[in-house]
């Protein structure tokens, strides 16, 4: 698909950080504010914050890893993510965790266009080229141009599926085992799951 | 820009300008930046909000951001219109008065020796006054 | 609860209900037609939620499964290519008489 420079130019390639100064202090003045009036406590934002940071892309990884190495634990993971991921300790705060397996000729890549739902509960939040404009914009009409733009190029054989994230479910990608990790421990497997690969915009490699 | 509607569908009246899914865009910038610290407190305080008895909701934010207009939604990155929207909610709903945040954003910034510029929506450093050319400190 | 109105594998086309104000089925799969992938629950209505209304009762959730050269005839992709996407009840009809 072509587009003529004044089209780029409508949608910014990148969320803007031009206007981070004035948010972060209209973010200041706000607080300040709910705290007098007693709208808020600071423990209560403290609580929050901790929730936010802790998730991070190892926690899917593991995920990930234990679905190669335990086919039973692999099929509850595809019938019922947030189940599987409560196994493991991690719990899923979205309505549901669908998790949608990668084979050797079905690539599947996830994507909000509406806004950038992501399963933050699992994952932390999301990379900046995720909820671009433009990866939200372009990835349901050319996900192959936009997979190839993070370096893979699937030929026609390998089905592309796209998954518009889009209301109540969240989404995790179930990337291929790389050949060669036959022998690979559990957690030597979980080290090498990226979390590019678990959105769909990667592979995962063998090193 | 010319519609990028499929041949002989029309471009409903209720697309909403956020509703971008297949509208032509440059490339994928990957840049990655931290979550800055102001992020996670204004996304705390919407969730903490949530929290208590319903306060405000990310389905309102989202509708405030999707009815803010379209200049201000390109303008702006994903924290920073969800923070935009927080306020414009607060206000709505008779919570915050959107003035009072302004005007506290002006007093911190002055304690600060800076300045804030609620339409361009920047913050600048004041500008110092030097003192005359040969004058000599008492 | 009622039994969901559609089940796996049923052709359904989604609707363009006119709605204005928040909703959460974008523009480009409206009038289109594909085939229900999964019953996912049911959920209270994001477009009462964000008018600060409880949006209940609770919509079924399906996620409906699209050809993406359904969606966009100049699809540059391969000709099988799919999208999957979550579309609420009230903006579903059946599809069958649509069956080409």
């Amino acid at each position: 698909m072509t587009s003529t420079p004044a089209e780029m130019s409508a949608i910014p390639v990148i969320e803007g950080y031009d206007g981070a100064d004035y948010y972060a202090l209209m973010t200041r003045a706000l607080h300040q504010i709910l705290l007098e009036e007693g709208l808020l406590a600071p423990e209560e934002t403290d609580k929050v914050i901790a929730a936010l940071e802790a998730p991070r892309p190892e926690w899917g990884a593991r995920l990930v890893a234990r679905a190669w190495v335990d086919t039973a634990f692999k099929a509850r993971l595809l019938a019922d993510g947030a189940s599987a991921a409560a196994e493991l300790g991690f719990t899923i705060k979205e309505a549901q965790l669908v998790v949608v397996e990668n084979t050797d000729d079905l690539h599947n890549l996830i994507v909000c266009t509406l806004c950038s739902c992501y399963p933050r509960s699992l994952l932390g939040q999301p990379p900046w080229w995720y909820i671009s404009k433009s990866y939200r914009a372009r990835a349901v009409r050319e996900p192959r141009a936009v997979l190839e733009e993070f370096g893979m190029a699937l030929p026609e054989s390998v089905h592309v599926r796209v998954h518009d994230s889009n209301a109540d479910m969240r989404y995790l990608v179930l990337p291929r085992r790389p050949a060669g990790t036959e022998d690979a421990r559990e957690e030597d497997l979980a080290r090498l799951v990226t979390r590019d690969s678990m959105i769909g915009t990667a592979q995962v490699s063998a090193s | 820009m010319t519609s990028d509607a499929p041949q002989g569908q029309p471009e409903g009246p209720f697309r909403g300008y956020h509703d971008i899914g297949g509208r032509p865009a440059g490339a994928v910038a990957k840049d990655e930046y931290a979550f800055a610290d102001w992020q996670k407190l204004s996304e705390a305080m919407r969730g903490a909000l949530e929290a208590k008895g319903r306060i405000v909701s990310l389905d309102e934010i989202r509708r405030v951001f999707e009815s803010f207009g379209e200049d201000l939604y390109n303008t702006l990155g994903f924290y920073e219109r969800r923070a935009e929207a927080l306020t414009v909610l607060l206000d709505e709903k008779g919570i915050v008065p959107r003035a009072a945040v302004l005007a506290r954003m002006e007093a911190i910034a002055a304690m600060e020796c800076r300045q804030v510029d609620h339409v361009t929506k920047t913050v600048t450093n004041k500008p110092t006054i030097s003192p005359p050319a040969g004058s000599a400190a008492p | 609860m009622s039994a969901p109105r559609f089940a796996p594998g049923d052709r359904v086309r989604i609707l363009d209900i006119g709605k204005p104000g928040h909703v959460r089925i974008p523009w480009y799969v409206r009038h289109k037609v594909g085939v229900v992938e999964r019953h996912c629950g049911a959920y209270p209505n994001p477009e009462e939620l964000s008018c600060a209304r409880p949006g209940l009762p609770a919509i079924d959730l399906y996620r409906v499964r699209l050809g993406q050269r359904d969606l966009w005839p100049d699809y540059a992709g391969a000709p099988d290519d799919t999208l999957e996407i979550e579309v609420y009840d009230h903006w579903l009809a059946p599809a069958q008489d649509d069956a080409p």
